[in-house]
């Protein structure tokens, strides 16, 4: 059933990926322009979802708890949510918040995640700015 | 005997204090841009090379060329504690360095690593002394035909490492040539799949997807089991140093390992990477036990390790000899010598000894640094998996993501590698393989470009492939490789007493 | 007398800087150098030659930072979309701000999307031959290429580049029919021509002096109107009758509406950077040419350039529809 349910993801997102491959110039005046490797992957795609759809099911999903599941999503959203704020609140700050709310999703103490979360941040960022000279966002909010 | 004069001259260089200084800070600076996971040595000279303006020549590429060596033998280590690699050069390493770390065997896993680091950088830079130059005239006789059917047969060959079943295999494959077409387009300029996204042009990085498929999915992985508990309590001596069987069986994936690096050095494309899939691979495909292989096989970590080090070597080749570079991370020790005004090529060596011996004996030094500094070393990265299993989580999802940032200074990397990430995740569950995704993405761009500049120089008249010898000869050898592969295992499938009917 | 004194001659000085708008006047601010090209390489390093000289002039500090991809336009978008006072600018070649825009989608589409500052250097690019070809000079070639169309493999550094614009021009001035093969640069572009795969390759000065100078390869001709200084026996395509040659220069360029007065501090700070001693050794080293030229004599040569290479672009149906 989940080798079904992938192949036809497979198959729709092939299906789409062709139809902007087909877009790009085939040819330029003397040979292969760029979407000729494209319209291959997409054949290729396509095929593959295929195969897939009709062959006999050999993957199965792993059996997850409720719970799991949901630590797990909000884990995802907190990283999606550091990518967004990383800009605006900047390193220090996005990091920390990711911390605590990490360790808080583990079920660790309030007082712990903070002293944890501010720790890495400070260490992480003492690594990467002073020492190996690199920038991080400083937050468009503070500057 | 003029090898040796030079090599004499090369030590008396490098041992200056100034050298010997550029050297320890170059390995030293490489070591922990490899530990890092996401940032890698070409961010790691990146950053060095403008510092390196007011240098010597000589020192300026002392450090460089540390930093590059020097991050591979720093990429296993949070490969085999965390399961996520600290390069794209050590996901193979993870495979089976991350089940003997579980076994509690972390110690051994990075020991031989270091070990194997240490005697393919070694041979490397003897086969850089006494091959490179005719290696390199050799290489030159490749060309666009020859690159792609070596890329596709690569391609093939290698997605045969992964456990996945075919069907699974080919759409990962599919997948992964498809994120390797998002960027613009190399031959063309032409801008594809960027949605209108500037930042999209750049392509998709090899290094954000890693850190995702690998390391954020190994963090939702832990945030599901939600373990506080340490994975390690105690870390007793015999369980540091390799034992004696560990050290034996891990002799021979070291030799073949050094050998295969340093050849795929010499030709253009992703040689680390690439050099440690087959490396896994041939030692698999050699051993007699391959189902040991995922379950913690130490030549699962030592083929690769060694590979990935000596492929540093065999890169330099081209540089060296003819003034060519062909990685990102050569180039960038191709400009720094440009910037001192010195011109490698075919008469490098005689126009800049002090640089080219200099550079040679500092590489010796340099890898004798990096054992000397990795091996103490191993004891205080085992500790870190002393560490709560929340902690841990914490500090590998930072790590990652500052990681990942750092490479290009680009907030679109780490979106792709939380989604990459999220992927990860969805296929741990399903308990698929990703690698035949990632190495599709290492040869997806090899494969396309060598494909669409053979059909321009065969203009098409297709017959001209005929008459290459190379080209038809790697074809042969090919065909024959895959056939002698089908009988060993058709051969294998018949109870042993059929076969001798 | 001294407590008196300095506010006065803080004043004094405010006032100056505040009554005279229309002259050269220094960005407030850190300054960004953005190079859309990786450390090391001739953009970058012309960059950070500059930025080194100008530094003194510049309270609030310079640093260049790389923004690499997209063949250069990723970087000159960060500029184009950036500021306009000055803290932010860009140092980038002809092909990056004149082509990209006009190849591909870009959020700037020519140069009336940013200002121009100044130019500090402009080469030409040649055309390589394996050292052990067959033919001894250009003249032979060019026979060679005649009598069998469509045989003879030239490479350049990839499609719409100026190389291949170079070859372009070639092609139509002379009729000659050859077989183009687009590389990515001069690294896959140079172990082709060196391995025979390609039986020529237009490449750019500097690059092939090492292999110049042991006779792997050999310089047949220069694409640039007239003899090159580093290359004086090579003749030009001029010479032969075709009047041809795409030039690269590295201008410096701001975002659109960039403040008069430092459009003018900026051109006078490069003009003081690029005539100096050091710079001009620089050039000589990399054998390119310094070629400064002031914002209003750039901006015509952007004009210029712009229009004549939409005519080749178009030619070469690379034109964004």
């Amino acid at each position: 059933m989940a080798t079904r349910l992938l192949g036809v993801g497979i198959l729709l997102f092939g299906a789409l990926y062709l139809a902007l491959a087909a877009q790009l110039p085939m040819h330029t005046l003397a040979g292969p322009g760029a979407g000729f490797f494209p319209v291959a992957v997409g054949v290729l795609l396509i095929a593959s979802g295929a195969v897939a759809v009709f062959a006999r099911g050999v993957l199965h999903l792993e059996p997850t708890s409720r719970l799991g599941l949901a630590k797990v999503a909000a884990t995802l959203a907190g990283l999606f949510a550091f990518c967004a704020l990383l800009p605006v609140l900047g390193y220090l700050a996005s990091a920390v918040l990711l911390c605590v709310a990490a360790l808080r999703l583990f079920g660790t103490s309030w007082r712990a995640s903070l002293a944890i979360g501010g720790a890495l941040a400070l260490v992480t960022w003492a690594i990467f700015v002073p020492l190996l000279g690199l920038t991080l966002p400083a937050g468009s909010l503070f500057s | 005997m003029e090898m040796i004069a030079g090599l004499a001259h090369g030590f008396s260089v490098a041992a200056l204090p100034a050298n010997l200084l550029a050297c320890f800070i170059g390995v030293l600076l490489g070591s922990l841009v490899g530990v890092l996971p996401g940032i890698g040595p070409n961010a790691g000279m990146a950053l060095l090379i403008p510092l390196t303006f007011a240098m010597p020549p000589e020192a300026a590429i002392i450090m460089l060329a540390g930093i590059y060596y020097g991050s591979m033998y720093g990429g296993s280590t949070t490969a085999i504690l965390l399961n996520v690699p600290g390069e794209a050069a050590s996901v193979m390493t993870a495979v089976d360095g991350y089940q003997m770390a579980k076994k509690g065997r972390p110690g051994p896993a990075l020991a031989i690593a270091a070990i194997g680091s240490f005697v393919a950088g070694t041979l490397g830079i003897v086969g850089i002394m006494l091959v490179g130059p005719g290696l390199a005239e050799l290489a030159l006789r490749f060309g666009p035909p020859e690159y792609f059917v070596l890329a596709a047969a690569g391609l093939v060959f290698l997605c045969g490492l992964s456990t996945n079943p075919f069907h699974i295999a080919f759409i990962m494959v599919g997948l992964g040539l498809a994120i390797s077409t998002v960027g613009i387009d190399p031959i063309t300029g032409t801008q594809r799949f960027t949605f209108g996204f500037t930042q999209l042009a750049q392509g998709i990085d090899l290094v954000p997807v890693i850190m995702g498929l690998y390391g954020i999915a190994e963090v939702l992985t832990m945030m599901e089991e939600g373990e506080q508990k340490a994975r390690l309590t105690k870390v007793r001596f015999r369980d540091l140093v390799p034992s004696w069987l560990e050290a034996k069986m891990s002799f021979w994936p070291i030799m073949r390992g050094s050998v295969l690096g340093f050849l795929i050095g010499l030709v253009p494309g992703p040689a680390t990477v690439v050099s440690s899939f087959l490396s896994y691979r041939v030692e698999k495909r050699l051993s007699r036990t391959p189902e040991r292989f995922g379950h913690g096989a130490i030549e699962g970590v030592a083929g690769p390790e060694s590979a990935n080090n000596s492929a540093t070597a065999g890169a330099m080749v081209p540089m060296f000899a003819l003034g060519i570079a062909f990685s990102p991370a050569t180039a960038m020790l191709l400009a720094a010598l440009v910037i001192h005004g010195v011109q490698p090529g075919p008469m490098f060596m005689l126009n800049a000894p002090d640089v080219f011996w200099g550079v040679i004996a500092s590489m010796y030094i340099g890898n004798l640094l990096l054992l000397v500094l990795n091996l103490p070393l191993v004891h205080v990265f085992v500790s870190v998996l002393k560490l709560p299993q929340n902690v841990l989580a914490a500090m590998v999802m930072i790590l990652c993501l500052v990681g990942t940032y750092s490479i290009n200074n680009s907030l679109l990397d780490i979106w792709i590698m939380v989604i990459a990430g999220a992927l990860g995740y969805g296929l741990r569950k399903l308990k698929v393989d990703p690698s035949p995704l990632v190495i599709a993405l290492v040869l997806g761009p090899m494969i396309e470009k060598s494909l669409r500049q053979t059909m321009f120089l065969a203009n098409g008249e297709w017959g001209l492939i005929l008459t290459r010898p190379i080209c038809v000869g790697v074809v042969a050898a090919l065909m024959l490789l895959f056939a002698g592969n089908a009988l060993f295992k058709w051969r294998r499938r018949l109870p042993a007493g059929a076969a001798l009917d | 007398m001294r407590k008196t004194l300095l506010p006065a001659l803080a004043m004094l000085a405010a006032f100056t800087s505040f009554a005279a708008p229309a002259a050269a006047q220094a960005p407030s601010g850190a300054v960004t150098v953005i190079v859309p090209f990786t450390v090391g390489g001739l953009n970058d390093l012309t960059a950070r030659a500059v930025a080194e000289k100008i530094k003194g002039q510049l309270p609030g500090g310079i640093a260049v930072i790389n923004r690499t991809g997209a063949g250069g336009s990723i970087g000159v978008t960060e500029v184009v979309q950036g500021k306009p006072d000055g803290t932010v600018i860009g140092l980038a070649p002809t092909p990056a701000l004149l082509d990209q825009p006009q190849m591909n989608a870009l959020p700037y589409k020519g140069p009336q999307d940013y200002t121009a500052i100044a130019n500090t250097v402009t080469y030409y690019q040649l055309l390589a031959v394996r050292g052990d070809a067959p033919w001894k000079d250009i003249k032979e070639l060019m026979a060679a290429a005649k009598a069998s169309p469509a045989k003879l493999r030239f490479g350049t550094s990839g499609i719409g580049t100026a190389a291949h614009l170079n070859l372009a021009q070639l092609q139509a001035a002379s009729g000659i029919d050859v077989v183009h093969v687009p590389f990515s640069g001069w690294a896959e572009g140079s172990a082709a021509l060196l391995g025979g795969h390609v039986d020529t390759l237009v490449i750019n000065p500097g690059e092939g002096r090492q292999l110049t100078n042991a006779g792997r390869i050999r310089i047949l001709a220069v694409f640039q109107p007239a003899r090159s200084p580093f290359y004086p026996d090579v003749p030009t395509f001029k010479e032969l009758g075709y009047d041809i040659g795409v030039n690269l220069s590295f201008s410096f360029f701001g975002p659109k509406g960039l403040p008069a007065g430092v459009t003018d501090f900026y051109a006078k700070a490069i003009r003081a950077a690029v005539e100096d001693k050091a710079f001009q050794d620089f050039a000589k080293a990399r054998e390119i040419e310094v070629n400064y030229m002031d914002s209003a004599k750039l901006a015509a040569f952007f004009d210029k350039e712009f229009k004549e290479h939409t005519a080749l672009l178009d030619k070469l149906g690379l034109l964004k529809k």
